[in-house]
This record gives C-alpha cells, structure tokens and sequence, in this order.
C-alpha cells in the first residue's frame, strides 16, 4: 500500500496544490513514484501537470466506481509523478453519490476514498491528496485515507486560524468515530520577502513551541522561500526543478525555491520512513 | 540506517515491509456498522502520545488507557489547541489587522507627542518642567 499524505488547510491560498507539485517532484526525482489525487474542485494541479484536455476518466467517475481506479490515473508532465485528475463537479458529486452506491445501499460516506486508493495497483510509494481549502465529505474523506497530513502554511496571515481549524477537525473526526486516532501532522512553513524577520521569528517560535510547551504536530525545519516567486509557474506546466534547470536565466531565481523544496522533501521523507518503521514495530509488538 | 539518504531509507522503509495500514472497511459497509466497529476499535488503536518520536507529549495529549479518560483528553487537546491558537490569533493576526484599520485614539496620541516633545527637550539640555522654565526666564 502507498504511503498517503494529504496536503490540507481549510484556509485558501496556503500553498496546497504548489507544495503537493513539488513535494511529489521532489520524491519522484528521488526515484519513489509518486500519484497526486485532485480532490479540489479547482483541479489546479490536474491543469498544471496534465495541460489540454482532461482525460475520459476522472476522480469524479472514479468516486462512482471504485474499481476504475487504476484505469483513470494518467502520467503527468512529471517524470514520475501520475495523476487522477480532478473535476469541478466532483463536490456536487460527493453530496449526492457518495452517499448512495449503485445498488441503493447507504455507502460508508468518509471512507469512500480510501477504497479508491486500495484500489491501485501498487506501483506508486506514496499517494499526496491535493484538497480544498473547505470542510465537506470530500476533505473528510482525504483525511479519513490519510496516514499523515502535511498542512502548508505561512507566518504572515490567518493560518493560525485555520491551524486551529484543521486541529479542531481532526478533533471532532476522531470524537465522532470518523477516523480511528489522529494521524501524524506536519507543518511546512511558507515565507514571503516581504515579511519582517523579527515578526516572522517570532512567530515560528510560538508554533514550533519549546520543551516547555511541545506542540501536537512537528514543523519541518526547512522553511520554503520566496512565495511570491511562484506566481504563474503554473502555467508552464512545470515545476520549479524543471525550470531552475532548463529555464535559463528568466528562471534562476527558481534555484533557491526549487533547493528549499528539495531539502523539506528529503525531511519529509526522513519522518514518513521513521513513521512506516514505528508502525511496523508496533503492529508487530502487538 | 547504512544509508543516509532519507529518500533511500524510506524506500528501504517500504520494500521491506508492505505498509500496514488502518483497516479499509469495505464500501459496502453500512454508516452504522462502521460506527459501531469503530467503536470497538477505537479504544485498543490509540496511541498519540508515542506519535511524535523525540517531542514530550503536550498537555492534555498524555497516553491514557481507559476510553473514558482518553474521551477527557481529546476534549483537553481540543482546549489546549484553542486555548493556546486563540490567544496566539489575537496576539499576532486580530492585534495587527486591527491596528491597522483602527486609527488609534486621541489621548493616545497626545501622549506620544507629549513624550517625545519631551524627550527632544531632555535631549536638548532644556528644562521640561513649567515652573523650571519660568524661573530660567526670570
């Protein structure tokens, strides 16, 4: 079974589609494949990494029929990377399908995405859910499927708010019996150059905390770089890696960007890896 | 590990071990059965404060092996996690939104001219005090 991340803040804006992009680029050059399933109704990372035409068989079809799954995921741009691409239907699909199979009978409404993704057919290590900046049973479904959440956020704005948010949900998740504990959460921290070091520092020391005051959740140490910078990478269908090395100069100033995404990748990977392991010793203690 | 590249590790991680999972209920399970199975489940599956290798568990994040107290510290968690983000929202983000749209009162402002007025005098070698100055006139 892959390994599955879903890259959430109920806050838009955050960072969600760029960080699953790359952190899934960053794992894939590092030879472990890796699937983004589009679960926003957005489908920014479907049109980023998968440009013209959707393909015949989207995650909205897929929701309908499990089984179609390894049928739907397509290669995108990304040596590495594949796609099940995103439609914008997908949430009026999940108020209405999700909640009735085929057969009439009431389906199981959160875990719907889950048997999706145990539906694959096992050639992917990692699976990175790219969700919508909302609360619904698409989201619960992701979370539901989640063996870790990344939640990408900046020092500037009301993340805090929706840190709090995504505590609260996973809170009332687990209260309600939706997921059976809370999985592992990790924060990626964005910055801007426009944000006051002083103000920023500070910050972080209050959501990192201290052996006084630990935090629920760990915070990557690699800070990503230089937000602004981003904007519009999107439309050329690649990734900050692809265009600090082949772009020329209108794209160097990507390199410092696509080294801070490399290096929280290879964090990130150290954490899933002690992740898998404490499991396994776990499961097997038991 | 031998091998010191954490993308290598995790592939090692893997290979080695097909990764086990929280068990998939299968779709055709109806919402109530899954509650009721989670409901069985749940108190054997908890172990949060063993999640985060090398952090001390955060207050009201304790292991706790009777379902009942580990219903107390969800909420306790809940609390933590509001009390500590309300505070910090209002500190950072509500202090400075507001700043910055709220100009800010009279008085307050009377007494920023006032105290640098002063300052300057100090500065200056100059009396700040009326009645000093009055007896400097004389």
């Amino acid at each position: 079974m892959p390994y599955v991340v879903a890259v959430y803040l109920e806050k838009g804006g955050s960072t969600k589609t760029t960080t699953t992009v790359h952190l899934a680029h960053a794992f894939a050059r590092k030879g472990l494949r890796s699937l983004i399933v589009d679960i926003d109704a957005q489908r920014h990372a479907s049109q980023w990494l998968f440009p013209g035409d959707p393909p015949s068989l989207t995650i909205n079809e897929v929701v309908r029929k499990p089984e179609m799954v390894a049928d739907a995921v397509v290669p995108s741009r990304i040596h590495g990377v594949d796609l099940l691409y995103g439609s914008r239907v997908l949430p009026m699909t999940a108020e209405s399908v999700l909640k009735i199979s085929d057969d009439g009978t009431p389906r199981n409404q959160v875990s719907v995405l889950q048997n999706v993704l145990a539906g694959l057919d096992g050639r992917h290590q990692l699976v990175w859910i790219d969700c919508s900046p909302s609360v619904g049973l698409l989201n619960a479904n992701a979370l539901v499927a989640a063996d870790h959440v990344l939640v990408p956020m900046d020092l500037a704005d009301m993340s805090f708010q929706g840190l709090e948010d995504v505590a609260k949900t996973l809170t009332q998740m687990r209260r309600n019996g939706l997921i059976s504990s809370i999985p592992d959460i990790t924060l990626l921290l964005t910055q801007t150059e426009s944000e006051e070091s002083k103000t920023t520092d500070e910050i972080r020391r209050k959501i990192v905390g201290d052996t006084e005051h630990p935090r629920p959740y760990r915070v990557l140490n690699q800070t990503i770089r230089a937000r602004r910078q981003m904007r519009g990478i999107y439309h050329t269908h690649m990734t900050a890696f692809d265009l600090a090395e082949t772009g020329g100069f209108k794209y160097s100033h990507l390199r410092a960007v696509a080294d801070d995404y490399a290096a929280a990748g290879a964090e990130f990977a150290s954490i899933v890896a002690a992740a898998i392991a404490k499991q396994k010793s776990a499961t097997e203690g038991i | 590990m031998a091998n010191d590249d954490p993308f290598s590790q995790l592939k090692a991680v893997q290979a080695e071990d097909a990764h086990t999972r929280r068990p998939t209920p299968s779709v055709q399970t109806t919402s109530r059965e899954r509650t009721e199975q989670v409901a069985t489940e749940v108190p054997n599956a908890m172990t949060p404060s063993t999640r985060h290798e090398g952090v001390e568990p955060a207050k009201g994040y304790e292991e706790e092996k009777e379902p009942r107290k580990a219903a107390g510290r969800e909420i306790q968690l809940a609390a933590y996690l509001d009390e500590e983000l309300d505070a910090f929202v209002d500190d950072y983000t509500g202090r400075r939104i507001e700043g910055s749209r709220r100009k800010p009162s009279r008085s307050l402002v009377g007494y920023w001219m006032l105290t640098i007025a002063m300052n300057v005098l100090k500065a200056q070698g100059l009396p700040t005090m009326p009645r000093e100055l009055l007896r400097r006139r004389r």
